[in-house]
């Protein structure tokens, strides 16, 4: 069997060479015969036929003569072809480079500056060694690494109970973890050198998501003793809220690494080297060679290997391993997210119906041909499969230029949103199968129909070709729609203007909470804090909030009938220290307690026709009188689209919860350090940030966001516009002659043009409306999810989208239209 | 002729030894005494595919006459296949003249 196959192959290779050699055999043959018989031979072509069919399947041949036919086509309609490669290579390469990148970004995605240059230890050896090590091997490496800034290590391979609550995930780190990836912490403080030492007491921190649901966000959880498995922890912080390690999981419980050997059962001294699970990583110091920083680790597990043969071998070699991306950090608008898959899944409909649409419409311009071909005894089955060949060279095509259009985007798109190298996209297998399948399969589902129908001989304009230029509008329509929506939402977020003064101010957190004093004593540090950092050099002002903007934290109210309330309780000097202006009535009395400012927009939402000076409003425990109204500090809008501010006094128990906010003359950036030396020098444990870094990065974001979407809604106008011109085109070019006709017999060239906008009306003011109704299904859908400042129920942005559509169809339609209106009669009645 | 038939004369034919075509065809002629003639050419398409069947192979040499010919060798799955197809041949006659006899 596989002899005759390789026979079959030769034959293939050396066909010509087979076939002159058959020829000379026959001859030579012919010739020995004698001259009367040389008659009875029979024809040396149909032989010579005969011969070759032996060798050749039937099957591949005629293939092989469809696909030469369909290329010849293909190539004598230049226009149809190239605008049906075009249209599949857009649907299936933006929808390849958009799930590309999005796989980047939010599979593998840590929010850590400078996470492109952090590494994870491997380490190969050809005895079976396990990748992770165990806890004294840590400190060997950190102390011998010589050419990191620093290694730090986790430990995710155990789940906790804590206080009843089983179940949660759990990261023991090393001591310098937090210190060195530079997080800081919502609440408390985070786990120190000191933590991680065989004499400390027992500490851990809270992740800001556990902490959130299973604490109700107390803040007062800071200081108290909590059993995690059956062992008394103080709980000393909570960590952000954007960062959850570098192993792509959440953690619930942090705790030093030094705890792990004592939770486990057995509890074996952690200077044994026991328990092989801490995972490392490190950073190498910039501008050292990762071969030579492999090769300083390769010899620290070399001298571990005489410590602890049973984890180490001689043979190892330790490998550094990027981390497994760290993209553009969506984390904070996953929603959005959603909605972006969604479009590009438009995309690629819309993509397909303009494929389907312009097969069904090539179809019938050829049915004359066909039909000739049917009427000289081509068999349906055989018609079938030239069509469908005519669509796989198509799909072949369309898909290679995917795969082409697929690589540029996703190239353009991560040099646009500034990707790190370690995610630059490739021309991987992957993404190659993946294009080449989507074009095969639009080819397949859209070609197949139109094909079964047209070797059915079936003459009449049928509802389907309606329906797919329905399709297509709709998807058009709702794709520029949400377009407009986003990219209205993202311009108006990304020019919103911080009402306050964000550049020069700095973010103190005293973290009086963790001492549990009453608040009357409280009141006395914080005072004495306040004006002791006040008198540092260099600080104009200094105020209290709670929950400062652009901080760690935020304390969101949901009222019913009533946008999110961000809720902050300040000082009376908030406003004047961060300059943020008050429009009506006045800031707190010192003192004060029961009263209330709001931001100009919560007055709106509030009490829509009234003034909002001297209404009640039962906010926070209290019937709180307002004051004051201030202008929207745009902080929160960046979160929310809809919500609104409002301010308490921060009086009672709030004050143990207070952050000082330090307003700078000049660079606020030496004052962070200041306040960090002078919390180290009095042994408090203080800490501080730039409240500009926050917010930059934010924007940063948005950018990316912005990005993307624009490129997408660039793609679906062009396919909207490609599919319109189709349409007419293919309408013109079928009814050249009708038309010619019409105008020999006097009809003008606005008759001709409302008969050809007649035809497409319907199904397009049907899609129109289609794309809208789903338009707003999906806002309904979205809203509330989509935190970029966007309404998805946008008006505004509804008339851009079907504006803008309705230009494109204008635009598109009109050169075809024109060509209609140039027909001259006497030349197409003329020919044919 | 049936369609099988010719490939089969061909290997018994070869069985005696290397042959060129058209000493095959005179071979086949004068054993069916000159009943076998009708396109002689029809010899190539068979030859053909015995080739690609593996049952013979083919070399370029001189005839008698030193001609440039294609002298076909019967391999040994061609003897086999000729064992088979005799086999079943005289089987299938077998049966028929059983039938012949008694009905």
């Amino acid at each position: 069997m596989i002899a005759k196959l390789i026979r079959r192959f030769d034959y293939f290779l050396n066909r010509r060479q087979i076939q002159r050699d058959l020829a000379e055999e026959m001859a030579a043959h012919r010739a020995m015969m004698p001259k009367e018989r040389q008659a009875a031979f029979g024809s040396e072509l149909r032989l010579r036929e005969d011969a070759r069919e032996v060798w050749v399947w039937t099957w591949l041949d005629q293939f092989r003569q469809d696909f030469v036919y369909a290329a010849r086509m293909f190539s004598r309609s230049p226009g149809f072809t190239l605008g049906a490669i075009t249209v599949l290579a857009l649907g299936v390469g933006v929808n390849l480079a958009e799930f590309q990148i999005f796989d980047a970004a939010m599979f593998h995605r840590i929010s850590l500056q400078g996470a492109d240059s952090l590494f994870r230890l491997s380490r190969i050896s050809k005895v079976k060694q396990p990748a992770t090590i165990p806890y004294p091997a840590i400190a060997v490496y950190r102390r011998n690494c010589t050419l990191c800034s620093y290694v730090v290590s986790e430990n995710t391979s155990m789940e906790l109970n804590v206080e009843g609550g089983g179940g949660l995930r759990s990261n023991f780190v090393s001591g310098n973890y937090f210190s060195s990836l530079r997080i800081s912490p919502a609440w408390g403080r985070l786990l120190t050198e000191d933590d991680d030492s065989p004499t400390a007491i027992p500490v851990a921190v809270f992740g800001y998501q556990y902490w959130k649901s299973n604490w109700a966000s107390d803040p007062s959880v800071i200081g108290q003793r909590v059993h995690i498995n059956g062992q008394i922890f103080r709980v000393v912080g909570v960590t952000p809220y954007d960062f959850d390690g570098l192993s792509p999981r959440r953690t619930a419980v942090w705790l030093p690494a030094i705890c792990r050997s004592s939770l486990s059962s057995g509890a074996p001294r952690p200077e044994s080297f026991t328990l092989p699970d801490h995972m490392l990583f490190a950073k190498p110091h910039p501008g050292v060679a990762l071969a030579a920083v492999e090769a300083q680790l390769t010899s620290i597990s070399h001298a571990l290997a005489s410590m602890a043969p049973q984890y180490f071998s001689p043979d190892e070699h330790t490998l550094l391993n990027r981390l497994p991306g760290t993209g553009i950090d969506l984390k904070r608008i996953p929603p959005a997210a959603y909605l972006i898959i969604v479009l590009v899944l438009l995309v690629l409909l819309s993509a397909f119906a303009n494929l389907g649409n312009m097969l069904v419409a090539r179809g019938m311009a050829r049915q004359r041909e066909l039909n000739t071909r049917i009427f000289l005894g081509a068999g349906r089955a055989r018609m079938i499969r030239q069509l469908m060949t005519e669509n796989l060279l198509l799909s072949l095509l369309g898909g290679a230029s995917g795969v082409f259009v697929a690589l540029m985007t996703s190239a353009f798109l991560s040099r646009a949103l500034d990707m790190p190298p370690d995610i630059r996209m490739s021309a991987n297998w992957r993404v190659i199968c993946g294009g080449m399948a989507l074009a095969f399969f639009s080819g397949f589902a859209f070609g197949l129909p139109p094909a079964l129908r047209i070797a059915r001989g079936n003459h009449k304009a049928d509802r389907g070709r309606q329906l797919l230029v329905a399709l297509q509008v709709a998807v058009s329509c709702l794709l520029l729609i949400s377009s407009a929506i986003i990219v209205r939402g993202a311009i108006r977020s990304a020019t919103i203007n911080l009402a306050f003064d964000y550049r020069q101010t700095i973010i103190v957190t005293p973290q009086l909470y963790s001492e549990h004093l009453t608040p009357g004593v409280a009141r006395q540090k914080l005072d004495a804090l306040v004006e002791r950092l006040g008198s540092l050099p260099g600080v104009d002002s200094i105020t209290e909030a709670v929950t400062p903007p652009l901080g760690h934290r935020n304390a969101m109210l949901s009222l019913p009938g009533l946008p999110p309330v961000w809720m902050n309780p300040v000082a009376p000097s908030y406003f004047a220290a961060l300059k943020l202006p008050v429009l009506r009535g006045r800031t707190f009395l010192a003192g004060e307690q029961v009263a209330v400012i709001v931001s100009e927009s919560a007055a709106r939402a509030l009490w829509p026709n009234a003034d909002p000076l001297g209404k009640t409003w039962n906010v926070e425990g209290a019937l709180r009188t307002v004051v004051g109204v201030v202008k929207d500090s745009g902080a929160s809008l960046t979160a929310d689209a809809d919500s609104v501010e409002a301010y308490i006094p921060d009086t009672g128990a709030w004050v143990e919860r207070a952050a000082l906010l330090l307003h700078t003359k000049g660079d606020p950036a030496p004052l962070v350090r200041a306040v960090a030396l002078a919390s180290a020098a009095s042994g408090e444990s203080m800490w501080a940030e730039l409240m500009r870094s926050s917010h930059e990065q934010a924007l940063d974001n948005q950018r990316k966001l912005l990005t993307i979407i624009g490129s997408l809604s660039l793609v679906a106008t062009s396919l909207a516009a490609a599919g319109m011109f189709a349409l007419v085109a293919f309408a013109v070019a079928q009814r050249t002659r009708e038309i010619g006709i019409r105008m020999a017999i006097g009809a003008g060239p606005s008759a001709i043009l409302s008969a050809l906008v007649k035809e497409n009306f319907g199904p397009v003011v049907f899609g129109v409306i289609a794309g809208t109704a789903a338009g707003i299904a999906l806002g309904k859908i979205t809203r509330g999810l989509v935190y970029l400042q966007a309404d998805p129920l946008d008006p505004a942005a509804f008339a851009l989208g079907v504006a803008v559509f309705g230009v494109i169809a204008v635009l598109a339609t009109l050169s075809p239209a024109l060509k209609a209106m140039r027909i001259d009669p006497a030349s197409t009645l003329r020919s044919d | 002729m049936p369609k099988g038939a010719l490939a089969m004369l061909i290997l018994r034919v070869l069985q005696t030894g290397p042959m060129h075509g058209y000493a095959i065809a005179m071979r086949i002629r004068q054993l069916s005494n000159q009943v076998l003639e009708a396109e002689e050419g029809s010899l190539y398409p068979a030859l053909q595919r015995i080739l690609l069947e593996g049952w013979a192979t083919a070399e370029w040499g001189l005839s008698e006459t030193n001609r440039k010919v294609r002298f076909y060798t019967l391999t040994r799955r061609g003897k086999q296949q000729l064992e088979r197809e005799i086999a079943e041949y005289a089987q299938a006659t077998e049966a028929i003249q059983a039938i012949l006899r008694t009905a």
